[in-house]
């Protein structure tokens, strides 16, 4: 049966050959000015923008699992420059796990955000204990205290809201895997929210 | 000579009017519901990506050894990289950023030490006249403020994890380069970054 495209109708012939009526396109796109999507744009190749970019960060709103133990399933390569806001905690330390340094995964990011007082740790702990964190806890002097092989990076339960910090996968070397940055004190003091584990 | 597009076979006419078997297409595409491609993207025209999840770009440095030098200079593609420093012999080594334009203002990158450096890593504006405002800490609360700085250094002290952002944020060049971001790799948060 034959379908229509606009006013006019098509022999199946006719729709295999169309672009128009949804078919699928393969090949390369160019000389496209104005390019408008509304679904999931999936991009596996390098992209280029060179260009003004415009968008919003993903927010996640992590939610109190009111016990001990993992807060949500291991974060993966879909969760990366997710900004995770954590709630206030009860029941004991509550964790996430980091994905495996792989080169798949160099270039994962992530951001922690308080959203109220923390009351129990939260731990963002690495997949295997050969995976090791750089890190660095502000003490509230001007200095840090440093641990460059750290499984674990941490708030306590001290941390209060707007503490927070990013944790990116630089690396697929065990040793050099994650990195931590821009660390956001809650607390007028500067110290005493993040740690190293 | 016909081909097929699926178990069609098609004239010469009809594959150019065929966009299914990989022809350009030019103009507007609207009303697209989900868009997949595998291979390189290049958006040249403003883009609003609405929820946008990428991994970070990231590069690994490389010791130039002999006696140090220049190591390839910064353009418009290195945007949102971030750069691993390896431990550096032999000398200075110098990496250049580009210059300041209306069409870079927002290019960005960072720089992570994976070791202890041993040897400075000068990242340098393009002429005396491009300036970058730099802030170093002291390692007691306070910052030393440098607003027409040529250079932003990795000093040989600087270790594993010690980081720094830059990014232009002004074709202007008195206001071009701007340091921020500055993560220790030591304690006592001073003497590993300097400006000059």
């Amino acid at each position: 049966m034959g379908t229509r495209t606009g006013k006019y109708k098509m022999t199946k012939k006719e729709a295999s050959l169309s672009a128009v009526d949804g078919g699928t396109v393969s090949g390369n796109l160019t000389g496209i000015t104005n390019l408008t999507t509304a679904g999931t744009n999936t991009f596996s190749g390098a992209t280029n923008i060179t260009a003004a970019t415009s968008y919003v960060e993903k927010i996640s709103l992590l939610s109190d699992l009111t016990e001990a133990g993992a807060i949500r399933s291991a974060l993966t390569i879909a969760d990366t420059n997710t900004h995770f806001i954590v709630p206030a905690l009860t029941g004991g330390t509550q964790l996430i796990v980091l994905p495996a340094s792989t080169a798949a995964n160099v270039g994962f990011t992530c951001k922690f955000t308080m959203l109220g007082t923390a009351a129990q740790i939260f731990s963002v702990d690495t997949a295997a204990s050969a995976d090791k964190i750089m890190t660095a806890e502000p003490d509230g002097d001007g200095d840090f205290t440093i641990n460059a092989a750290a499984d674990k990076f941490r708030f306590t339960a001290n941390a209060v809201v707007g503490a927070s910090f990013r944790i990116t996968c630089v690396s697929a070397t065990d040793a050099i895997a994650f990195t931590i940055s821009e660390i956001v004190s809650g607390l007028a003091a500067g110290t005493g929210e993040h740690v190293a584990a | 000579m016909s081909k097929r597009i699926g178990k069609y076979k098609v004239g010469g006419k009809e594959q150019a009017l065929s966009a299914i078997d990989g022809a350009v297409i030019s103009g507007n595409l609207s009303g697209i519901n989900n868009l997949t491609t595998t291979g390189t993207n290049s958006f040249s025209g403003a883009t609003d990506f609405g929820v946008l999840q990428h991994r970070q770009k990231v590069t690994q440095l490389v010791d130039l050894g002999g006696s140090g030098g220049a190591l390839t200079a910064l353009t418009q593609a290195d945007s949102g990289t971030q750069f691993l420093v390896p431990p550096l012999t032999g000398g200075v080594h110098t990496i250049a950023l580009p210059a300041p334009s209306a069409a870079l203002v927002g290019w960005h990158v960072r720089f992570t030490a994976v070791g202890t450096l041993a040897q400075i890593l000068k990242v340098q504006t393009d002429t005396g006249a491009t300036k970058i405002i730099t802030n170093e800490p002291d390692g007691n609360g306070d910052v030393t403020v440098t607003v027409n700085s040529n250079e932003f250094h990795m000093l040989a002290a600087a270790e594993k994890g010690c980081s720094f952002s830059i990014t232009m944020i002004s074709a202007t060049a008195a206001i071009a380069f701007m340091v921020h971001d500055l993560t220790p790799g030591i304690a006592a948060n001073t003497d590993e970054f300097v400006d000059a």
